[in-house]
């Protein structure tokens, strides 16, 4: 018997560590989700076809995933704050990237209009942003690439919101910074998933 | 009463020329089996692709220096026989960070 511990069932933590940014793959909102849904009614994966391909966010570094709520204190006069009130109004992935081609996928950085292709140059229009646009988002990280071991997040509803910055630095990769992909609710989604999901695949652990 | 001349006339006796009567010939139409299929010159000989990248792509064909405009992804063009194979071997850009190789420009439309 160990002391300090809790007694009844518990949920002890595992000692898996996870390093570094996922992948990410953004796909245009209008395709459907490779799974929609799965077995266990989960919306996620993505799949790419001729119409709506995937695009793979290249070499992005300063990765981060955060949430932004919305609170509001239950106070009384008499006690003082009882309750803490919330509501979820997006995901946020914030990252630099230092990818730039092709430019297909630039355009989606930022916020550009439709690619023209004439060998051997490709022509970006930089103009209004299309405030009609949303995408996919499929995050899979790997932890142990022996056996493939990985967790994901997928957001169904995403925007690239705010302006960014493009550091031309003597002697260092362009970095495109602020890019930020908002995830908001998705209304055709279960209650439960109208963000996204977080999943974990581990045959040897979950069994 | 003076006398006068009664004018004579003169009869010319022609012939009636001869008609000779023709059958009528009446061609015949053709049997719709029997007529040729002509096709719009934009179809014939040709192979739909398909653009499998998210751009609007002017490209020209390799054999027939012919320009075909494809508008976005998943747009199909007829393309000429001779310019389909080499086409089909157009792969964009240089591998990235994950495994995923560079992905060809187009596809058959089956």
């Amino acid at each position: 018997m160990v002391t300090g511990t809790a007694f009844g069932t518990i949920e002890s933590t595992e000692d898996i560590y996870l390093e570094g940014a996922p992948n990410l793959y953004v796909q245009d909102y209008n395709a459907p989700e490779m799974y929609a849904p799965d077995a266990d009614g989960f919306y996620w994966q993505l799949t790419g076809t001729s119409t709506y391909n995937v695009f793979e966010i290249g070499c992005p570094t300063e990765v981060s995933f955060t949430e932004n709520i919305t609170m509001n204190d239950v106070l009384c006069d008499n006690v003082g704050v009882k309750d803490t009130i919330q509501q979820r109004n997006y995901f946020e992935f914030t990252m630099t990237v230092q990818n730039m081609f092709p430019l297909q996928t630039l355009k989606i950085l930022l916020k550009g209009g439709a690619v023209t292709e004439t060998a051997p140059t490709q022509k970006l229009p930089l103009g209004k942003i299309n405030n009609n646009q949303f995408w996919h988002l499929y995050a899979p990280k790997v932890y142990d690439e022996d056996v493939g071991d990985y967790v994901w997040i997928m957001l169904h509803k995403c925007k690239f919101v705010d302006a960014f910055t493009l550091n031309m630095t003597f002697g260092s990769p362009w970095q495109l910074t602020g890019i930020k992909l908002r995830a908001f609710a998705d209304t055709t989604m279960p209650t439960a998933q109208q963000f996204g999901m977080f999943g974990r695949a581990d045959a040897s652990v979950i069994v | 009463m003076a006398k006068r001349n009664s004018p004579k006339r003169n009869y010319v006796w022609v012939e009636e020329p001869y008609i000779e009567e023709v059958e009528e010939v009446r061609k015949e139409t053709p049997k719709e089996e029997e007529l040729p299929i002509i096709l719009e010159d934009d179809y014939v000989n040709k192979i739909p692709l398909q653009l499998q990248r998210d751009i609007t792509l002017n490209c020209y064909g390799p054999v027939t220096q012919t320009l075909y405009q494809f508008e976005g992804a998943g747009s199909i063009v007829y393309v000429y026989e001779e310019d389909v194979e080499p086409m089909l071997q157009k792969r964009g850009g240089r591998g990235c960070c994950s495994s995923t190789p560079p992905i060809s420009y187009f596809k058959r439309v089956i």
